[in-house]
């Protein structure tokens, strides 16, 4: 049986030797090597659609593959399928627990998901012979709220959830396959890679973890963050993520060199940041100026559905920020043509 | 025995720190350079920075002469 101290001793060395590896690799900022890019022009963002009908706080919205539906999860108790063109609501699933915290659309359109504070990830099939939506399948075993969830196809979806963990089920035999389980605080997001092998995980112990599905262990655990880590997405090509944080600062991760590259302050208050990549020119200090109906971090996007959704959520935010608790709205926002 | 289940803890997390030690890590200058060409390639496509001309969120012209 192996030293408990000789153990202890050895991964302090090892800590410290990857504390080293990474600061041998940080030659350099993003912001010093984009330095000579110039900058792009101002983005204006133009309210294009309002979406009318949920009747309470809007907690999680998701477009669907083809940027035109989107499904959205109200404490109300409905999850509401919108034509984003016509803002016609499509469907209208009446949910069995009204506190949901997140909502997912299917890469393929078929399913939709939801979950909140009743644990349980609750995929509805929008496609049935019958032609209504019922509930396909109930996945029961996480011990805490779900935060998040994404469908990686019509079989399998990836959770997180309160109780510290994540997991991988089988959509089809309503069972959890894998866990990963590792970190240290309630699991608030999670952003599948482009690659569909793997995610990256933000929880309130103030690291992200990025996993790979096929090896459980976490690849690259503990990126070093200073605070509760909320909303994380991952990079379009798959070699970054980024994330935002109470500490009112958003950070791209750069995989490759296993740390952050680069930070920006989101909003001058303290306070939940929305996450965001970063735009290549723009530089590291300074603070974005924001425009009135946009109070959280305003740097732009990466692809265009990437783009909607967080200036939906944003659009939202502030209409929430706004209205308090009254009647919710949906707001789809597009830059000006 | 308490003692047995922190030592196999214990284990697993050296284990883990041992996988990240070995990880190939390229340099910052080098993977940014590869970020921000990779942003630059797509500049084209973003609909944020060049706005495309049939966007489908827009309103269309709803007077219609009957």
């Amino acid at each position: 049986m192996a030293d408990l101290e000789q153990l202890r001793q050895e991964a302090e060395n090892l800590r410290k030797k990857i504390r080293d590896a990474r600061m041998a690799v940080a030659d350099t900022s993003l912001s010093e090597v984009a330095s000579e890019v110039p900058p792009i022009n101002r983005i204006s963002l133009r309210t294009r659609k309002t979406l009318r009908g949920h009747l309470a706080k809007i907690y999680a919205m998701h477009w669907a593959s083809d940027s035109r539906n989107l499904v959205s999860a109200s404490q109300d108790g409905k999850l509401i399928v919108w034509d984003a063109y016509t803002t016609n609501k499509i469907h209208a699933i009446p949910l069995r627990s009204s506190w949901v915290m997140t909502c997912a659309y299917a890469p393929s359109g078929s399913f939709v998901a939801c979950g909140g504070l009743d644990n349980i990830c609750s995929i509805y099939s929008l496609k049935t012979r019958e032609g209504n939506v019922r509930v396909s399948k109930e996945l029961q075993g996480h011990t805490g709220y779900l935060s998040s969830c994404r469908f990686l196809d019509d079989s399998r979806i990836l959770t997180s959830s309160g109780d510290m963990s994540c997991g991988l089920w089988d959509i089809e035999h309503g069972q959890q396959v894998l866990g990963f389980v590792g970190h240290t605080g309630d699991v608030m997001s999670l952003s599948v890679g482009p690659d569909n092998n793997t995610f990256v995980s933000g929880a309130c112990d103030a690291t992200s973890k990025l996993w790979d599905i096929r090896v459980v262990s976490a690849t690259r655990p503990s990126l070093d963050m200073r605070v509760t880590s909320t909303p994380s997405l991952f990079f379009p090509n798959g070699q970054g993520f980024a994330t935002g944080s109470d500490d009112a600062l958003c950070r791209l991760f750069d995989i490759r060199a296993d740390q952050a590259s680069s930070h920006i302050l989101g909003s001058e208050e303290r306070g939940r940041t929305r996450s965001q990549t970063r735009r290549m020119s723009e530089k590291e200090d300074e603070t974005t100026p924001t425009k009135p109906s946009v109070k959280r971090a305003s740097t732009t996007t990466q692809t265009a559905k990437e783009g909607e959704e967080f200036l939906e959520r944003q659009a939202k935010q502030a209409k929430l920020d706004e209205n308090g608790d009254k009647a919710g709205t949906a707001e789809a926002t597009e830059a000006e043509a | 025995m308490s003692q047995a289940g922190t030592v196999m803890q214990a284990q697993k997390m050296v284990e883990q720190l041992r996988e990240q030690a070995a990880l190939d890590r390229i340099k910052v200058s080098d993977s940014s350079r590869d970020l921000i060409s990779y942003v630059q390639q797509n500049e084209a496509m973003d609909p944020l920075v060049n706005p495309a001309e049939n966007n489908p969120f827009k309103e269309r012209n709803k007077c219609i002469l009957l």
